[in-house]
């Protein structure tokens, strides 16, 4: 039994005609980052906002920490929307207080902290600049500190990276891991597979207002990995057209991709290549990229979930 | 509640220090204040024009005789031809030509017309004066006529004012004046649209920029829709009053600043020689008794019809600005909300022709009017209470519906993007 931070349990969210999700239950463990994934319209955004208690469902419960979400929840939550927003007019320093300030910190503590992270994110010097003044990565900076700088229990970002630079991605991947090692329980939703690989412990997988698929990353992959492989060799590349007890997926000069009959595994592999003049560099096992995982689950009549920018 | 109020400090202090405020709370009653000075420079200084009248020698001798010469006309009669004379009038423009009707035309008609000929505009006061003294030389002709000498008439002449007077319940008479009245009523009433139209669109705006640059989602996981929704709208609230109460303190310093500099002024020049100045620094003066006798008591109910409407208004305009993305998509539901706002200036002639009629006190209760309504009517009579009661609970129980009928359609509103929503769209957010 996992340690769950946040639950849900049987939510159902209505809208006018349509369901925008229906019977979902999920469970978030605590400190760990959890990924919504699927297409756009899946309901990942209006499961977000049941949970930062924007909307609220119309059937079902949600858990916090074990009770009952209620409003004054509120002040431990960190929500970055997916459509970034902030005061252009407003003086950097006065919009992340005034935010901090919304969330129940003090006029005193949301001042010595956003002063803190202002300068920690080398942005002292635009503190008493309107947000207009700075360009779009700095921007998304002070959007990241006015969300996570009064220290939330659980922190929900929506496309954290979408619209930085490398460097300024860079600097807030490092933050949301040093979060989740001080135990911030983190979800995150995305449409960019590669960032879901490197940063999510679980995942859950939205088609259509349902949760199709929740589990632990590296379950998945194994889940789906198809008894395939991978080799590496220099020689002959007929030793591995020829054989007959795999069938070649992909096969290139030096790299062949072969998927095996149940039962049979790494070893029978290594057995038949040792027979061979075959230099072989290496053979692993295949684990499915999240990316085809996705695609097989949600269809290909669903809408491309890969956004790439 | 404490949130509304870290909402509320941000949004009127947001509003009430930006430059637009300063600026228009200064400059609305500086450029009243300049109008009003204009005026005054205009009424004691006006401009000398000199003129040489030319009146032809065959003209009726009846007015010839009598046409003497002022400071600023100088009456010439002269036997030169008419084209040598209209000549002269084109040569200089210093120069009119005077046509008087004929000695039988004057013994016999009732009906008199002179023309004056110049090659430029002839202004009032030129035009007056000649009037003036060809109207005196034929009445002068007429009373020979009849046989009364210039004695008698000048016994005859007298002066009349019809002064209206204003009964209150403890007996005292007040002077009134239905004229200034009206116009305060009026001037209150557009300041109420004004207000009440001007604080409206910034209250939208500030919802549809919120809206459009997506804070919106931010702050609602922050706090409930309603409180922000409140805040903001307590907050621009808040901005009107203090622009009226900075109206009321600049009013009354650039009054006493006018007393101080004009007042003597006025006293000099109403005493002065200058026959045509007199009249009006006369009536400049009665103007200014008559606005110090106006019962101000319509400027303590401001505040509170101000409130009221703009709670009531502010509230349907939030609800507007909440449904859509930006501006332009606004105004299919602005539509049916400044209707109603600008009716009652429409309507204000009506209520100052009879405002104790059937019609005046309707729109004074019907809470939709009755800020501009009633407060037309108090400038011009005394409302009875009961009514003004009636109005304020009509008025204050509308906008409490209002702000609940806004909060519903906001709190859908706010996190709606993409296509415009129909009225029957908005109308199931209401429902939910």
């Amino acid at each position: 039994m996992k340690d769950n931070f946040l639950e849900l349990h049987g939510i159902t969210k209505r809208y006018d005609q349509h369901v925008a999700v229906r019977d979902v239950s999920l469970g978030v463990p605590r400190g760990k980052i959890y990924g919504l994934l699927g297409p756009n319209g899946a309901g990942k955004t209006s499961t977000i906002r049941m949970i930062t208690g924007i909307t609220v469902p119309d059937e079902g419960q949600i858990l916090f920490d074990g009770a009952p979400l209620t409003p004054n929840h509120a002040r431990h939550v960190g929500y970055m929307p997916e459509e970034r927003g902030l005061y252009k007019k407003m003086k950097v320093h006065e919009q992340v207080q005034y935010l901090l300030t919304l969330k129940g910190m003090s006029p005193t503590d949301a001042n010595h902290v956003t002063r803190e992270w202002l300068i920690e994110l080398g942005l002292r010097d635009w503190a008493k600049r309107p947000l207009a003044d700075l360009s779009k990565g700095m921007q998304q900076k002070v959007q990241f500190i006015s969300t996570v700088a009064h220290r939330p229990k659980l922190l929900i970002l929506d496309e954290p990276f979408s619209g930085l630079d490398p460097v300024n991605a860079k600097v807030i991947e490092e933050r949301i891991l040093k979060m989740k090692a001080e135990g911030t329980t983190i979800i995150f939703s995305t449409h960019r597979m590669e960032q879901v690989e490197e940063l999510c412990d679980y995942i859950a997988l939205f088609n259509r207002g349902e949760v199709i698929l929740e589990e632990e990353i590296g379950a998945i992959r194994e889940q789906f990995q198809k008894n395939s492989y991978r080799i590496d060799f220099v020689g002959d590349a007929s030793y591995i057209r020829n054989a007959n007890m795999w069938q070649i997926l992909e096969l290139e000069e030096d790299t062949a991709h072969v998927q095996l009959p149940e039962g049979q595994g790494m070893r029978e592999i290594i057995r038949y290549l040792m027979d061979t003049p075959l230099e072989v560099r290496k053979v692993e096992l295949f684990l499915p990229r999240l990316n085809d995982i996705f695609i097989e689950l949600v269809g290909k009549d669903a809408p491309t979930p890969v956004a790439n920018r | 509640m404490e949130k509304i109020w870290i909402i509320f400090k941000r949004e009127y202090l947001n509003i009430v220090r930006k430059k637009t405020f300063l600026i228009s709370t200064f400059l609305v009653p500086l450029s009243f204040a300049l109008i009003f000075g204009i005026q005054i420079l205009a009424a004691v200084f006006v401009e000398e024009e000199n003129y040489t009248i030319l009146v032809p020698s065959d003209s009726s001798p009846l007015i010839t005789k009598e046409l003497s010469s002022t400071e600023t006309l100088n009456f010439k009669v002269t036997d030169a031809p008419l084209d040598s004379l209209k000549a002269q009038v084109i040569a200089s423009k210093d120069k009119l030509l005077l046509r008087l009707p004929s000695t039988e035309q004057i013994r016999s008609n009732d009906k008199l017309s002179l023309d004056i000929v110049g090659t430029q505009t002839i202004s009032k006061a030129v035009k007056k004066e000649v009037r003036e003294k060809v109207e005196q030389a034929i009445k002068t002709d007429r009373t020979r006529q009849v046989g009364i000498t210039e004695l008698q008439l000048e016994e005859l002449k007298f002066d009349l004012k019809i002064k209206t007077q204003k009964l209150d319940k403890s007996g005292e008479e007040k002077s009134s004046n239905t004229a200034m009245a009206s116009i305060i009523g009026f001037a209150v009433c557009f300041l109420m649209y004004m207000l009440m139209g001007i604080y409206g669109s910034i209250l939208m705006q500030g919802i549809i920029e919120e809206k459009s640059n997506r804070i919106v989602e931010v702050i609602v996981s922050s706090v409930k829709p309603f409180q922000l929704l409140m805040g903001k709208v307590l907050a621009i609230a808040s901005v009107g009053m203090t622009q009226f109460l900075l109206w009321m303190v600049l009013t009354l310093v650039v009054q006493a600043g006018i007393g101080f500099i004009a007042g003597p002024e006025l006293m000099m020049d109403s005493a002065g020689s200058q026959p045509g100045m007199e009249v009006d620094t006369n009536e400049l003066q009665s103007t200014i008794a008559e606005l110090q006798s106006f019962d101000w008591t319509v400027l303590w109910f401001f505040p509170f019809y101000f409130l009221g409407g703009f709670f009531l208004y502010g509230s349907l305009m939030a609800a507007a600005g909440s449904a859509v993305d930006n501006i332009q998509d606004a105004q299919q539901f602005t539509l049916p909300v400044t209707i109603p706002l600008i009716l009652p200036i429409l309507f204000v002639a009506n209520i100052i022709q009879n405002p104790n009629g059937y019609f005046a006190i309707a729109t004074s209760l019907f809470p939709f009017f009755s800020p501009m309504a009633m407060l037309v009517r108090m400038s011009l009579v005394e409302v009875p209470w009961y009514e003004v009661v009636l109005s304020m609970v009509l008025l204050v129980g509308a906008f409490l519906g209002c702000i609940w009928l806004a909060a519903r359609i906001y709190r859908t509103g706010i996190l709606m993007y993409g296509k415009k929503p129909s009225f029957k769209e908005v109308f199931r957010w209401i429902r939910t």
